[in-house]
């Protein structure tokens, strides 16, 4: 590939870029000849701090002296940073909270996510402080303006909105201090006005309101001198400018490989793309790739493959805390406490590595895992204080619970506090919990810490009463908003934002998830005016941020010549377009040179990394032979019925003794309906064995008091165990009646609940029956159901599948057995149609037959039939469906 | 069609399928463009995402083929759009399009219904009473069970509420799931509710006092012992019995008798129940008594009928005193759950799409409202085009219409088009309602003069499919009076229509056995057989063998040529996906690729179960049975031997031990185990540092996961099972809008998302799907096309509605639904609202027919269609004919366009596929294989791509993480900072200073006192006093003759010299490492300061001045 074979280029071969630069530094040498080699005198005021190398080379290029003293090369942000103001400025914290109780107390917006109103009204009062002078100044003349730009009949909503809005503006202002906008603007005006040294502007894009007053202000008492890279023939400028001009009439420059295109068909092929993109590109020696990340998910997914390539990515583009580790522990903290300590809630606080770290991870973990089993066996599913009852003989549980009930104390959510409370009350739980020492060992854990110290300094005179809820949405709002940037990664790789590439020249750049979606993204228009008032206000529109973001792709287009593009043509199945700017060009160069810049080599490269192929044996149904030693000699009534249903099942469960966990079980299911049943009627018949010689009514009393008592605990816990009870009462008269009838038939209710365990040839076989009745000399087996008639009848249809009911007679020496179906108020005595006594031989024989197959290492064969797999917990063990 | 597209006319199209419904509406757009509109001024809305996205991608395409092809290309476009011949202007603006269409803002926009509706809501003036601000609710399910848990709750503390009372009576009437699914269908109707009770200040009061009204039931009177008491009752009895006693049978005489006893001898108010017993069966039908031939018939007839209608008279009073009780009950309880599901959403500030249609409604229709509306948006259209119309709820038409109302009141009415098919109107449970299309257009023709256009002309369907479609539906079937016959644009596409013989099942074994001596089945041995699926099953066979012939001998038609049919050809349609797992089943045995991406299904498969699992064994490494399927998975591949090994290895010590430790304890693992403790113990470690999708990807990466799955899945699999690995990630990747989830919530959040029916995660897409069979059921199916598409268990009874829900009569004209009610099972019905359930069950048969037609015009050249029987006498004793009865006959009748007999030749074809007569689709010529194989789907990369030229990159570690600044380094860098700022004299503040240099508030006052330190000690002061130099700069950047830019800490300027200072952190010590880089900046600036001696010297932080 031609690619690898290129050596590492030397930092003077002379780029597109440096050509830009140096017209610039020419420009400027010119001017200031007599000041060599001192160019202090002069200002540069540059889109960003990575450009002030390519320029101060240039300048070095051209000069050709030992040193040059360069000039003041600044952003105009960190420039008006450097000027200090008389007036106090309220940080952003103080004012949403300051607005916030304004809405808050003006009871609007009732119905609103208030935080989220603030914040969208403060940068939308920002936006007119930006383009003051040019706005009305009392809200009439406002609401009249707005008015007139909606074209609108006098229309009531429309105004109120207006002048709603130039208050709530209006009130904000009110104060002495400043806003972090009106702040920037009066050092923009103190600058302009102390204006002396020339200046030298480059910028790509359209400057806003304020920068444009700006260098008005400053062109009145100083040079002011601005390369404008869209005005220095750069081969597109104007491209997109008038659509009216069809394609066929436009040209473009031969765009060769400086530009490609990857079209991927899902989010995976898009970042396995981008990530052998970069991986070529370094082997082939570019040392400053740039990834712009216009869809961040993609660049997600790209980061961790590039990372497996050991690839490291410095991020300028940084993560809000609400995607990082760190502040998880909080939220989970603050929703455990908020729950009550919901076990979920707990557990997942307690698994955070974070908490607790002033402690050894061993004993945190071990200590969570023991509090798990614990809680899972006894079915606890909240509340803090009785976990601390349940680990009462857990030493090792005591210390963490304990640390838990004190931070907790400290956050008492009944009260109303000031932000600033709160946010100390939550760091001294951090502290009581160990998590600040756990999230100073992280660097950004580190700077939340310094946030929350931040937060609290700012807000500590600010004394608006808050909710505990208003204020963790208050804290998730910031911690959404709030981005930290990972400084400790040094590569030359790295992730950057569109507007941070103005002016910056690259080795190479990769645009990724360049779909019409997200380039140009769109600023969120917001609720307040349309775009056709904004921009008679002056105001930022969606066409002002499309066209700056147009702007710098041209102006990235312009800088770089080796660029590729890649997005997803195909999104879930949907189709989805690529960016209208690429599109156009794509399309122009298509139609003039016949080349659509197509990509073409990563799909084969892509290929040849999937090719990678490993030889295992393909699953087969499997039939595992027990090994001696761990098959049970003694198998219970529902293990036989699994070695029935499926051996593989058998083994899984009964010869590796697997088992799923217990789940802390929060509603009542049908087994436990089951059971109470069972206790019930057990009950019910240890006092009367005969029903005949009573009264109906006292029955059906008696039975309904046992009922009560039976369902006492959980009729207490959970409202639906009503409707259980309702179903059971559904039936209690028909299982009167029932066994009346079966009393009629001569039968009496003999013993419940015997246990009984038999030994056959070897291996012996144990269970439970519910009830025996006899007769005479005659036995009969019951065992109670809570399903319908024809469920049960469907069990027994095929003989033998159901061992059950035979197994019991065998063991009792019955020679009947049923089930007694009770549901939907019916009772129903149920039972095969073969002759008992003979099933039940067939059944032990085979028992013994098949295990000693089993013993002697025949294969447990993985045959289960649907129904039965449907239900199976070991499908992941046998494999089913994956078997060739 | 050149009205259809006039720019200037409203127009309502009613379209068949297949009739190019896309293109008519994107010419359209087109034709408007060109007539002048602007982009933004045009509003397209069709029904879901896909749909509008597809169309958004057609107009690109047609744009840019109008910007680039040749002048003749663009006139013989018009000409095919009504234009014949454009000027030259217009030609020029329609090249133009392309640009100005893409670059506009605000664009075009095509969008959903809720797409649209969001963006409306955006701008909702603050005065209304709406949600503000509130985002989309995406996972609705998991919210109302949350709030059904609370309801209940309350409930529990408070059992003697009213509302604890009313569930009570509900639970004692109809049990748990019965109550729970009423109360559900109530909450899923609850914008009708809303709609119902609109501008109610009570609520339940006003929709039970209606009730009452329709039911007409006093609560208060007491049919039962009325009608004991009554002495009317007791003449019509005894004359029945006067009737049935003279001459009648012996058992008519007793019968006399006993009724005669019951009257007399039970006290009035129980005389009802307890005659009920002796006139009516158990389940509820009167008994039958006729008159022997020596009774005088009439009047035994008419005593009889007498009787019974007095009788029948009470029992529908009771049921509709029942129905009214339980009304009561279900809407208490249901207002109260609709309170909490509300409230907890407005906490979340989030809303549902009910929320969003109703707010919206009611927004629209306060026309204050309603005309802020039309100037708030960004775009003001002049242009609205509807598609599929037929889905529209009455709802959105509310909203359409109000919007409509207040474009007229404000003066801008737009042009409108709407185009749909109330054939193809499928989506009642959703709420949408078919007859509202008719109402559109009246309301259209009346107030925007819209033209009405019918086409029945399809562009999709062979003759063959179309001439079954004209068979099934021109007699009108169940209410499908609007059918008219369609005719095809392709008349020479070769096609065929095949009804196979409905599978039947073998004599079940069971009556085979009776006779056999009783044997017990070895389960090691014999597996069992699935005894119930027989008939489907043989479908499902003779399914899976047919389609092997198809690809082998069948050829389509694409873009007018023919070729081999592939499986990607084939559509497979179901009603329900029910029994799918057997068509499934067949289908995987016969190894044919095929992709069901069941709605929902991802989490269920067994690859994203593995995965899970082990996510589920790293945060509980106790988790044995988890641990188990991990070591079994691909992944690891461990042996049966290899779990036995584990499961004797329990410690011996009787102490329970974990799989986990038992498996880090093993003497001599298996290599397969050895790899497992090494990844795992890997993995275990990087959970607590990585969010889940890392760790996913690492896990994938390390464990090499998705090569493992391929080697060890059958070839058909693979593709798939790797599409769900990937969708598993991008979960991981988007779960709780890319915010950061602990690996416990994650998998909570996805049991959640497995439980809730309707936000489960859909399996993976494949890209391109490749060359599989794919299978929808016919409600996904709407909007797609296939060459061969195949009916599967056509001959299933349509599936009967069960009850439990609401009845609504919202006629569609009204602004609001006339009757609000709820149902359970047939019994409790009552007489009243007999026309309403019909009304309902009319429309539910018509939307049966309607997804009969969608099904069969999916076909563009074949239809197949199969079912099973469970016999012929239950095929003669069907109620209503099935899909397959109907398609059937339609064939039989069809004019054997193959000159073959289908049906006479299936009989034996189906084994025997050579001589079928399905080659009649075209017959391919015996070539090899189809050259169009896919790379993803069979695996075969290597045979088309790899190529030697490709070599991967190496790994080439790149990038490093700076080690962590010590404490010391720190406050190092944070003197320096401060020295910078103290010595500028901008900020003074220290509390600012502090903020800005990010100094923590414990640091800061021995930082200052430290700085103030070295400005003021003596040996210092000169270089920072400004009255003892002549100039000072900090942070002084300067450039080499090499090209490196350098950094001066501060430069001090004095009449003869110029001093380099350089601040250090260290202590004094270690000067001599800095003298290289100070002879540098010395060499520098002597080359500067020419006339000057420059002088260079460190400054420690311990306040030493060294001279270099
Ligand atoms: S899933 Fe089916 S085959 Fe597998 S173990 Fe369970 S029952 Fe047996």
């Amino acid at each position: 590939m031609a690619q690898s074979e290129r050596q590492i280029p030397p930092v003077e071969a002379v780029s597109v870029s440096a050509a830009f630069f140096d017209r610039i530094a020419r420009r400027i040498l010119a001017a200031h000849a007599n000041a060599l080699p001192d160019l202090r005198g002069i200002t540069v005021l540059l889109p960003n701090f990575h450009v002030a190398q390519p320029l101060a080379q240039a300048l070095m290029r051209l000069a050709q002296r030992p040193a040059l003293l360069l000039p003041q090369m600044v952003t105009l942000n960190e420039w008006a940073q450097s000027v200090s103001l008389d007036e106090r400025v309220v940080s952003d914290s103080q004012r949403s909270a300051l607005l916030y109780q304004l809405l808050r107390d003006k009871k609007w917006f009732e119905q609103a996510d208030l935080w989220g109103m603030t914040q969208e009204l403060l940068g939308l009062f920002d936006e007119l402080t930006q383009s003051l002078h040019a706005l009305p100044h009392d809200a009439e003349a406002f609401a009249a303006a707005v008015q007139q730009v909606y074209q609108a009949r006098q229309n009531s909503t429309l105004q109120l909105e207006a002048r709603l809005v130039f208050e709530l503006w209006h009130a904000m202002q009110s104060g002495n201090e400043l806003d972090g906008a009106r702040a920037y603007q009066q050092r923009l005006a103190q600058l302009a006005a102390q204006a002396s040294q020339p200046l030298y502007v480059l910028r790509t894009s359209d400057w806003t309101a304020l920068e444009q007053r700006f260098l008005d202000e400053y062109e009145q008492r100083a040079m002011v001198k601005v390369f404008d890279l869209r005005e220095m023939d750069a081969p597109w400028s104007g491209l997109f400018s008038d659509v009216s001009v069809g394609l066929r009439s436009r040209t473009i420059p031969q765009l060769g490989d400086t530009l490609r295109f990857f079209a991927a068909t899902s989010l995976e092929q898009e970042a396995r793309a981008a990530a052998m993109q970069v991986r070529l590109w370094l082997q082939a020696g570019k040392r400053d790739i740039a990834i712009v990340a216009q869809d961040r998910v993609v660049a997600r997914r790209m980061r961790a493959l590039l990372e497996r390539a050991e690839v490291l990515v410095t991020d300028e583009t940084g993560w809000t805390f609400a995607t990082l580790s760190v502040s998880t522990v909080l939220e989970r903290w603050l929703t455990a406490l908020q729950s009550d300590f919901y076990h979920h809630d707990m557990l997942d606080l307690l698994k955070s590595p974070f908490i607790f770290a002033d402690t050894l991870a061993g004993e945190r973990k071990s200590a969570v895992y023991q509090l798990e089993q614990l809680l899972r066996k006894q079915g606890v599913v909240a509340g803090l204080e009785k976990f601390i009852g349940l680990a009462a003989h857990e030493t090792l549980l005591h210390q963490p619970l304990a640390r838990l009930r004190q931070a907790a104390a400290l956050l008492e959510q009944g009260k109303k506090k000031t932000l600033g409370a709160w946010l100390a009350a939550l760091r001294e739980s951090l502290n009581v919990l160990g998590i600040d020492v756990g999230l100073q060992q992280d660097d950004a854990g580190q700077q939340l810490l310094r946030a929350l110290e931040t937060w609290q300094q700012e807000l500590h005179s600010d004394e608006g009463r808050y909710r505990f809820t208003e204020w963790r949405r208050w804290l998730a709002q910031q911690l959404d908003t709030e981005t930290f940037r990972d400084s400790s990664i040094d590569s030359p790789v790295r992730f950057t934002h569109l507007a941070a590439t103005r002016w910056r020249a690259f080795d190479a750049v990769l645009l990724l998830g360049c779909d019409a979606d997200h380039l140009p993204s769109v600023a969120d228009g917001g609720r307040w005016f349309n775009d056709a008032v904004r921009s008679s206000l002056n105001l930022p529109t969606r066409s002002t941020h499309a066209a700056r973001q147009r702007d710098d792709l041209l102006a990235l287009l312009t800088l770089n010549d080796c660029v590729r593009v890649t997005w997803q043509r195909d999104r879930n199945g949907e189709e989805s377009l690529l960016s209208p700017y690429l599109e156009m060009l794509r399309d122009l160069h298509a139609l003039t040179y016949d080349d659509d810049l197509s990509e073409r080599d990563l799909h084969a490269y892509l290929a040849t990394e999937e090719l990678h192929a490993l030889s295992l044996t393909q699953v087969r149904q499997p039939a595992p032979a027990a090994a001696t030693g761990i098959v049970p000699m003694s198998v219970s009534i529902s293990a036989y019925n699994s070695l029935v249903a499926c051996p593989y099942q058998f083994y899984a469960r009964h010869i590796l003794r697997l088992n799923e966990l217990d789940e802390v079980q929060e509603g009542i299911e049908k087994r436990d309906y089951g059971d109470r049943v069972h206790q019930i009627l057990q009950r019910f018949h240890e006092r009367y064995a005969q029903v005949s010689a009573h009264p109906d009514d006292e029955l059906e009393a008696v039975l309904r008091e046992i009922s009560t008592e039976v369902f006492a605990d959980l009729l207490q816990q959970d409202f639906a165990a009503r409707a259980w009870l309702a179903r059971w009462y559904a039936s209690l008269p028909a299982y009167i009646e029932w066994q009346m009838d079966n009393e009629a038939q001569g039968w009496r209710y003999a013993e419940s609940e015997s246990a009984f365990d038999w030994q056959l040839e070897g291996v012996r076989l144990r269970g439970r029956i519910d009830r025996l009745d006899v007769n005479g000399d005659e036995k009969l087996v019951l065992d109670y159901k809570t399903q319908s008639e024809q469920v049960l009848r469907n069990k027994l249809k095929e003989p033998g599948e159901d061992v059950q009911l035979a197994c019991y007679a065998y063991a009792h020496e019955a020679a009947d057995a049923a089930f007694v179906s009770i549901e939907n108020g019916k009772v129903k005595r149920v039972q095969p149609k073969q002759d008992m006594p003979l099933l039940a031989q067939l059944n032990a024989e085979r028992l013994e037959h098949v295990m000693a197959s089993v013993y002697g290492g025949a294969g447990l064969p993985a045959n289960g039939i649907d129904a039965v797999c449907g239900y199976c917990e070991m499908r992941g063990l046998c494999r089913k469906g994956e078997w060739a | 069609m050149s009205i259809a597209l006039d720019p200037h006319r409203s127009i309502v199209v009613e379209a068949c399928a297949g009739s190019g419904k896309t293109w008519l509406l994107v010419s359209r757009i087109v034709r408007l463009l060109l007539d002048g509109a602007q982009p933004s001024q045009i509003l397209a809305i069709t029904f879901t995402r896909k749909a509008a996205q597809e169309m958004q991608a057609r107009l690109q395409l047609w744009l840019r083929d109008l910007a680039m092809r040749d002048d003749d290309f663009v006139r013989k476009f018009f000409a095919e759009r009504g234009i014949e011949n454009l000027s030259d202007a217009q030609l020029h603006r329609a090249r133009s399009l392309y640009s100005s269409v893409l670059l506009a803002q605000p664009c075009i926009t095509i969008s959903t219904f809720h797409g649209w509706f969001m963006q409306v809501m955006q701008r909702a003036p603050l005065n209304a009473d709406v949600m503000q601000g509130s985002s989309l609710l995406e996972r609705a399910a998991a919210l109302q069970e949350e709030a059904w848990e609370e309801m209940l709750e309350q409930m529990r503390k408070q059992p003697d509420g009213a509302g604890a009372q009313h569930m009570q009576w509900l639970f004692d009437a109809c049990g748990l799931f019965t109550a729970r699914k009423l109360l559900f269908n109530f909450l899923g109707k609850r914008a009708e509710w809303w709609a119902y009770t609109q501008g109610q200040q009570d609520t339940l009061t006003f929709a039970l006092d209606n009730l009452r009204t329709d039911l007409a039931v006093d609560m208060d009177f007491d049919p039962v012992s009325d009608w004991g008491m009554c002495g009317n009752s007791e003449e019509v009895l005894f004359a029945f019995v006067h009737q049935l006693a003279s001459n009648g049978t012996e058992v008519q005489q007793g019968k006399a008798g006993e009724l005669e006893r019951m009257w007399t001898d039970t006290a009035p108010e129980l005389r009802f129940d307890q005659l009920t017993p002796l006139l009516f069966t158990l389940a509820g039908e009167p008994r039958s008594f006729k008159p022997t031939k020596k009774q005088a018939a009439e009047a035994f007839l008419f005593t009889r009928d007498a009787l019974f209608d007095g009788l029948q008279a009470v029992r529908d009073t009771l049921a509709e005193q029942q129905a009214y009780r339980l009304n009561e009950a279900v809407l208490h309880c249901g207002v109260a759950f609709l309170e909490r599901y509300q409230a907890l959403k407005q906490q979340k500030q989030q809303m549902d799409f009910s929320d969003l249609e109703w707010q919206l409604c009611r927004l629209l229709q306060q026309s204050e409202h309603a005309e802020t509306m039309q100037y708030k948006l960004d775009s003001r259209y002049r242009h609205v085009l509807l598609d599929e119309f037929q889905d529209t709820n009455p709802l959105q038409w509310q909203i359409l219409r109000a919007w409509f109302d207040a474009s007229v009141a404000v003066e801008s009415q737009p042009t409108v088009f709407v185009v749909g098919d109330p054939k193809q109107s499928i989506y009642r449970f959703r709420r949408a309602d078919a007859r509202l299309f008719g109402v559109a257009r009246e309301y259209l023709q009346e107030h925007f003069a819209a033209h009405a256009l019918h086409n029945n002309h399809t562009r999709r369907n062979s003759p063959a499919v179309l001439d079954a479609v004209n068979a099934v539906f021109s007699d009108h079937p169940e209410g499908f009076v609007d059918f008219e016959p369609h005719t095809a644009e392709h008349t020479n596409l070769s096609g065929c229509v095949l009804a196979l013989p409905l599978a039947v099942a073998e004599p079940s074994k069971e009556e085979a056995a009776e006779n056999a001596p009783l044997a017990l089945r070895d389960p090691l041995i014999t597996p069992r057989t699935e005894a119930e699926e027989g008939a489907r099953q043989k479908e499902a066979v003779q399914f899976a063998d047919l389609l092997q012939t198809i690809t082998r001998e069948w050829s389509v038609n694409e873009h007018g040529k023919e070729r081999r049919a592939t499986y990607g050809d084939i559509m497979v349609l179901v009603r329900s996906r029910t029994h799918l797992a057997v068509y499934e089943e067949a289908l995987r045995a016969q190894h044919i690729p095929f992709i069901s991406s069941r709605r929902g299904g991802l989490l269920d498969t067994l690859e994203a179960e593995d995965v899970q699992a082990l996510l589920m064994f790293i945060i509980t490494p106790f988790a044995d049975l988890a641990l188990a399927q991990v070591l079994r998975t691909p992944v690891f591949a461990c042996s049966d031997a290899d779990l036995m090994c584990l499961a004797q290895s329990a410690a011996v010590d009787e102490v329970k031990t974990s799989w986990w430790q038992r498996l880090q304890h093993l003497t001599e693992p298996s290599p397969a185990l050895q790899r497992a403790v090494e990844l795992l113990q890997r993995w275990l470690a990087l959970a607590d540092k990585l969010p889940v999708h890392d760790l996913l990807d690492r896990i994938y990466f390390e464990g090499d996961v998705l090569a493992r799955y391929s080697a060890v899945l059958p070839n058909e699999m693979r593709a798939k099972v790797t599409a769900n690995l990937h969708a598993f990630m991008e979960i991981a990747l988007s779960v709780d809008a890319g915010r950061y989830p602990s690996l416990p919530r994650f998998l909570q959040e996805l049991r959640e998302l497995r439980d809730s029916s309707d936000d489960a995660p859909d399996e993976g897409k494949l890209g391109h799907a490749g060359d599989a069979v794919r299978i929808y059921t016919v409600h996904e199916s709407k909007g797609l096309e296939a060459p061969i598409v195949w009916l599967l268990d056509a001959n299933a009874a349509k599936n009967n509605k069960d009850g439990n829900d609401v009845l609504l009569d919202w006629p569609t004209h009204e602004p609001q639904p006339l009757h609000f009610s709820l149902y359970t099972d047939q019994a409790s019905r009552g007489k009243m609202r007999a026309p309403l359930f019909e009304q309902d069950a009319a429309q539910q048969a018509r939307e049966e027919m309607n997804l009969l037609y969608v099904a069969m015009t999916r076909a563009q050249q074949a239809l197949i269609v199969s079912g099973s029987s469970k016999g012929e006498d239950k095929e003669e004793k069907k109620k209503s004919l099935s899909w397959y009865d109907r398609i059937a006959a339609a064939v039989s009748n069809q004019q054997e366009p193959f000159g073959l007999s289908p049906s006479a030749e299936l009989r034996t074809g189906l084994s025997k596929p050579a001589q079928n007569p399905l080659q009649s689709v075209g017959r391919v010529s015996p070539v090899g294989r189809n050259p169009t194989c896919d790379i993803s789907s069979d695996g075969n990369v290597g045979l088309c791509c790899a190529n030697p030229t490709y070599v991967l990159p190496l790994i080439l570690p790149t990038g490093k993480r700076s080690t962590r600044n010590t404490a010391q380094q720190q406050r190092g860098i944070w003197l320096h900072a401060l020295l910078q700022h103290l010595t500028e004299g901008g900020v003074t503040d220290a509390n600012e200073l502090q903020q800005r240099l990010t100094i923590p508030s414990a640091e800061m006052e021995s930082l200052r006192q430290q700085a103030q330190h070295l400005l003021t000690s003596p040996h210092l002061a000169r270089f920072f006093d400004a009255q003892q130099y002549r100039s000072a700069c900090n942070e002084m950047p300067y450039i080499n003759a090499n090209g490196e830019l350098k950094r001066i800490d501060r430069l001090v300027e004095f009449d003869d010299e110029v001093w380099v200072l350089d601040y250090k952190l260290g202590d004094s010590e270690d000067a001599a490492r800095y003298r290289a880089q100070m002879r540098e900046y010395q060499a520098a600036m002597q080359s500067v300061y020419a006339g000057k001696t420059v002088r260079c010297a460190l400054v420690f932080a311990d306040g030493v001045l060294s001279e270099m």
